[in-house]
């Protein structure tokens, strides 16, 4: 496969001799089988590498057969207990809630059943006092007076 | 039918230029959509255009036969699996042998990390060219291991395989300034190595 697409080893500094004993040197198989051959265990290369991707890129729910029985147990229990303090303090939480709109309840149905203290009152104000026109100097001299 | 897909790939341009598609690169495109969707033998379809220019760029790359063959395997494989990512009005060969490049510097680390007692048997490891056997063969492979990793792949894509410079950079992941440079370093190593060889035939 000489393709001479630059100065074909033989340029100035060129030694077409040693350019022929390279060419001789590096030369390609020929036989045509050869390549079928090397063609073969290329593409036999590439089905096994995608075997091998395929055996190393696993399904996601394949991890769980790694984990031990123990392993399980334990994560299961952390999970349990877990559960149960979130439910807890759900149902704690709930009850103060709940507790707290029966008392609001109870206290409008009493409110609403009493009639209300001021229907017959009569509102009055204290009239202000009128202080003399001299009663600051009053305050702050109180001996001239 | 020749006629009917020129004159399609004459209405369907390349993305961002005015140049139409070849029949090749419309057939090379299909093969690619097909094989983004999962089709396994447009991908063998691509394998077998492009494994030859392949097996080249890594054996530039590596010391032996064996390696660039890993190489392009291990190429074809990235590929394939980074396929999704690849978008269609890009050039699948530029893309799959910078893939392939880099399969083979890697290669070539940890070989080098590895084997490095075993540098000697590596580099005389057996190639299907029958040519290969003799001392003229074993002198250059000294020649050539006694090269920078570098400037040897830079030599074999350029003297061997006909890249030009702006394309080995590309490949190497260099500037196209230090692919010229490291070719006209590699030729003058070549020459001297060999020179003694050459006045002796």
């Amino acid at each position: 496969m000489n393709v001479t697409r630059n100065d074909n080893g033989h340029g100035p500094d060129a030694d077409p001799r040693v350019t022929d004993l390279l060419r001789s040197h590096y030369a390609a198989p020929q036989d045509e089988t050869y390549w079928n051959g090397l063609e073969d265990r290329v593409m036999l290369s590439v089905t096994r590498g995608i075997v091998r991707i395929n055996e190393l890129r696993p399904a996601w729910w394949s991890g769980f057969g790694e984990f031990r029985t123990a392993e399980i147990r334990n994560a299961g229990l952390i999970a349990a207990t877990i559960g149960l303090l979130v439910a807890g303090a759900t149902y704690v939480r709930k009850a103060e809630v709940d507790a707290t709109a029966r008392q609001m309840a109870q206290r409008a149905a009493v409110e609403s059943a009493l009639p209300l203290p001021l229907e017959d009152a009569t509102l009055t104000t204290r009239a202000r006092l009128r202080l003399p026109e001299d009663a600051p100097e009053r305050y702050l001299h109180p001996l001239d007076y | 039918m020749t006629s009917v897909a020129l004159s399609f790939s004459a209405a369907v341009p390349v993305m961002g230029t005015d140049r139409p598609l070849s029949a090749e690169a419309l057939a090379e495109r299909e093969l690619v959509l097909s094989a983004q969707a999962g089709d396994h033998t447009a991908f063998a379809g691509l394998v077998h255009r492009h494994q030859r220019r392949a097996y080249a760029v890594a054996r530039s790359i590596v010391l032996s036969h064996d390696d660039a063959e890993d190489a392009v395997q291990e190429g074809f494989l990235h590929a394939f699996r980074a396929l999704e990512r690849f978008r269609p009005e890009q050039a699948f060969g530029a893309w799959l042998h910078r893939i392939v490049a880099n399969a083979a510097l890697d290669i070539a680390r940890r070989r080098k990390v590895r084997d490095a007692d075993e540098l000697p048997e590596t580099l005389s490891s057996p190639h299907r060219d029958p040519a290969e056997a003799g001392e003229l063969r074993a002198r250059l492979a000294r020649a050539l291991d006694t090269l920078g990793e570098r400037q040897r792949a830079v030599i074999v894509l350029h003297d061997v395989e006909g890249y030009k410079h702006a394309e080995i950079g590309s490949l190497l992941g260099i500037p196209e300034g230090t692919a010229r440079s490291d070719l006209h370093h590699a030729r003058a190593h070549l020459r001297r190595q060999l020179s003694n060889l050459r006045s002796e035939k």
